[in-house]
């Protein structure tokens, strides 16, 4: 009786962090400055968890130390319970990731780049031309995948970038500004995207100040201010909370440093002055 | 001056060294040490020479000649090849048509920023190789004095010295300007796209041209050999000449043969000065707008299959992500382009030289042997000397972010591609250029050692390198040049008994042995790469430290 009671606390363990993203007490200083202080939460597989932050609040900072190109200064990440630098290589193999800025090899064309990221990362050579190819032309980059990317536009950088986040079928996706430089009918069709990619079990932390596509597509929020969580919950319980009307109005409460319309007067005034 | 001017000035003067280069680890103030330490030692060098001339006064006017020559084309060869390190600085590019596009800034004041702060870091090159000389030879050329105070009193004293350093700075403004029209006539005639495909191997050829003008110029010998009317036709074609006869014109020690070539150097500056103006000031806001305006998008011409010698894995990725960036970037042939220079200028250097007589055997074959074996090694440095010559250091994200792979892997990966690089050519060109030119059983066994020769200095050049291609940066103060310099400077003296060896082991039919000697060379040092080929990849990561890491750099602070 007492193994069968093991073993059904075990299963829940178990299954609580199988596809899970967990930050515990992660901190990076940087000359004694903390850029993130004590940081943990969760993000769970199927659902799409906001990270949010004014600027200089920490979050891209979180962001590489997650990806394994920061070393935190104290804490642990962990996924699936265990933590990524145990074995940091099976950790990216599992890992797709979209940077802040599209900072990419732009001597090399669009599908060259991402033929060196499928190489990279061992993907098999039979399925994967034609994948890539897919890709681009789902991104609608086919006629200038032969182009140098160079002369690509940011909306069509931020695409390679997608493309080669997820050309390898991760399970952890951290989405860091996708939606910057998109055209309309792109970034219409990216949020379809990480929704749907969320439903299909992945677990998705997606960082943004894009709020109202935050609203639309987040379960959960975690909101950082000055290196610090300082909400991570539902939008609604988060709005029913703060008492507030949207998730904007939430953020001002909780984030806001300057008291925007009297800023906004003020910028003005000078404006007028000059 | 304006304002404008001024913050444009100062602006440019820091961007004309791509600051990418340097690593992340490395000091600038070493790097610059560094690059200053040759000119100096140079003129050091030539400063010694003026001093030991043996001739008094007036002899001595004339038996300086071949010094003060060699120092002109000195300066001029310097000044040369920093043109080609800062090519197209003077244009403006698309973050200067970004940026400055907008604001009201006018195109004149651009120009003369630009302008002005590439000129006072070219100024820099005349003035680290001439500090010295400037005050040996003004000593060595001014007539006999009683004392010191005499000497001081001496008017000669300061013509001299101001007609020295009027001569260098006029020696390096000619050069300078002289690209400078070339490149704003070709950007005038041609459009842009096809500029810029030409641009890349103008450069390149502008670098062979001042490598092999300094090296194959003749040697001025006497009057009598310079009144030679054939002589006079070919010296007036050589602008070091020029400045020779405009230094004995400022001098007051004027020569009658020197007299036509002080007029060339009287006009060619200022012809040139002309053209670099007429050409590059009236084009430069259509270079801006061009520079906005050019088709977003240009596809690359398909070039057929790409190299798949390994599969579908990382050491494909590597060597293709080499092959690509080598034959993309213009930085990266220049370099590969700088040691190939410089194993031809050794091979000339050393053949026309006293010490090279001594060292090599008369026989034609020999020095032929000496000189493929410099090359081959000038090649395989190259290509080893371009791993640390970055691409974009911002997106090695890439490779840190995808690595599941043991560094291990990596690293064999990277050796592979170098092995690959740097022997193929070898092996592919050596036959073509010996077959026609030995007996076929010599030119084999010389092809055999070549290859074997090449695949050594692979494998060795590869022991400790634990860096990817174009991922990081030159690490100033870090890097040991003078131990390498002295290295190569033993190994190229070695080479020349080892070629005499080569050509008596082919003669006398101990081939096989030298060829297996060799062998195991090869696999002492593959052996060496492959025991010190561990450790973590390095990347040239950015500093974390301060306001570095909290990103501060994006708002411009930190470049």
């Amino acid at each position: 009786m007492y193994v069968a009671y093991y073993l059904t606390i075990l299963e829940y363990t178990v299954a609580c962090y199988i596809g899970m993203l967990e930050l515990d007490c992660v901190c990076k200083r940087f000359a004694g400055i903390p850029a993130v202080d004590s940081v943990s939460f969760r993000a769970a597989r199927g659902e799409v968890t906001g990270y949010l932050g004014p600027n200089g609040s920490g979050k891209s900072t979180t962001m590489k130390i997650i990806t394994g190109l920061l070393e935190p200064t104290s804490g642990v990440v962990r996924f699936d319970g265990v933590p990524t630098t145990a074995d940091a290589s099976a950790f990216k193999r599992r890992l797709g990731y979209v940077p802040e800025e599209p900072h990419l090899y732009t001597h090399l064309t669009g599908y060259e780049y991402l033929e060196m990221v499928a190489q990279l990362r061992e993907l098999p050579e039979r399925g994967t031309r034609e994948r890539i190819e897919e890709f681009l032309r789902l991104l609608g980059l086919s006629g200038d995948r032969h182009a140098a990317i160079s002369g690509y536009s940011k909306g069509m950088r931020q695409k390679v970038l997608l493309a080669a986040a997820l050309l390898h079928n991760p399970d952890l996706i951290l989405l860091h500004e996708p939606f910057s430089g998109l055209d309309v009918s792109t970034s219409l069709m990216l949020r379809a995207l990480i929704e749907t990619l969320a439903r299909r079990g992945k677990v998705v932390l997606f960082s943004s100040h894009e709020l109202e596509i935050v609203e639309r597509v987040c379960s959960r929020v975690i909101i950082l201010h000055r290196g610090r969580v300082v909400a991570d919950d539902t939008i609604a319980a988060l709005r029913e909370w703060q008492a507030a009307p949207s998730l904007e109005a939430v953020f001002t409460q909780l984030a806001a440093e300057v008291e925007t319309t009297p800023a906004a007067q003020a910028i003005a005034d000078l404006v007028a002055g000059a | 001056m304006s304002v404008q001017f001024r913050r444009l000035y100062r602006v440019f003067l820091f961007r004309v060294v791509d600051l990418e280069l340097l690593s992340a680890g490395g000091d600038v103030t070493r790097l610059v040490g560094q690059l200053a330490v040759l000119p100096v030692l140079l003129g050091a060098g030539f400063a010694f020479g003026g001093l030991g001339l043996r001739e008094r006064y007036p002899a001595v006017l004339e038996s300086a000649w071949a010094l003060e020559h060699a120092l002109i084309a000195t300066t001029m060869l310097l000044t040369g090849l920093f043109t080609v390190l800062s090519w197209e600085a003077t244009f403006p590019d698309l973050r200067d048509a970004m940026v400055l596009g907008p604001l009201p800034v006018r195109t004149r004041e651009l120009f003369f920023g630009k302008l002005a702060a590439l000129c006072a870091l070219q100024a820099l090159v005349p003035a680290a190789l001439n500090a010295l000389p400037s005050l040996a030879w003004t000593l060595a050329l001014a007539p006999p004095s009683q004392n010191l105070v005499d000497l001081v009193l001496m008017p000669q004293l300061y013509r001299t010295f101001a007609a020295f350093w009027l001569t260098m700075f006029g020696a390096s403004a000619f050069v300078f300007l002289s690209v400078l029209a070339l490149q704003g006539m070709l950007a005038h005639l041609l459009p842009r796209g096809a500029m810029l495909r030409i641009s890349s191997w103008l450069q390149l050829a502008a670098f062979c041209l001042f490598l092999s003008a300094y090296f194959l110029q003749p040697v001025p010998a006497t009057a009598v050999a310079l009144a030679d009317e054939v002589n006079g036709q070919f010296l007036a074609w050589l602008p070091a000449y020029w400045f020779l006869g405009l230094f004995q014109q400022l001098n007051g020690s004027m020569h009658a043969v020197m007299q036509p070539l002080a007029v060339r150097a009287d006009a060619g500056p200022a012809l040139v000065t002309a053209l670099a103006l007429l050409f590059n000031l009236p084009g430069y806001r259509r270079r801006l707008r061009e520079l906005v305006e050019q088709p977003e998008v240009v596809p690359y011409p398909r070039r057929g299959r790409p190299i798949r010698l390994y599969g579908f894995g990382l050491s494909t990725a590597i060597l293709q992500f080499f092959v690509r960036s080598l034959t993309r970037s213009r930085q990266h042939r220049l370099l590969l382009g700088f040691y190939l220079g410089a194993g031809l200028s050794t091979i000339i250097l050393l053949i026309r030289s006293g010490a090279g007589r001594d060292l090599l055997s008369s026989l034609q074959q020999t020095r032929t042997a000496f000189g493929s074996a410099i090359v081959v090694a000038a090649w395989v440095l190259g290509v080893r000397m371009l791993v640390g010559l970055p691409v974009s250091l911002k997106a090695n994200w890439v490779f840190r972010l995808t690595q599941i792979g043991r560094p291990i892997d990596y690293h064999a990966a990277t050796r592979r591609t170098l092995l690959l690089v740097s022997v193929t050519p070898v092996a592919l060109l050596a036959p073509i250029v010996f077959l026609p030119l030995w007996p076929w059983q010599d030119a084999f066994g010389h092809v055999l050692l070549l290859v074997l020769w090449a695949v050594m200095l692979a494998h060795a050049s590869v022991i400790r390198l634990r860096k990817l291609p174009f991922t990081c940066a030159y690490q100033a103060g870090k890097s040991h040049v003078h131990l390498r310099l002295l290295a190569l400077l033993g190994g190229v003296l070695l080479l020349g008994k080892a070629a005499e060896f080569e050509q008596r082991a082919i003669r006398d039919g101990r081939m096989p042995m030298l060829a297996g000697a060799m062998a195991g060379g090869v696999c002492l040092a593959r052996e060496l790469a492959r025991r010190n080929g561990g450790g973590d990849v390095e990347f040239d990561d950015e500093p974390e430290e301060a306001a570095a890491g909290l990103g501060l750099s994006r708002d411009g602070f930190l470049g």
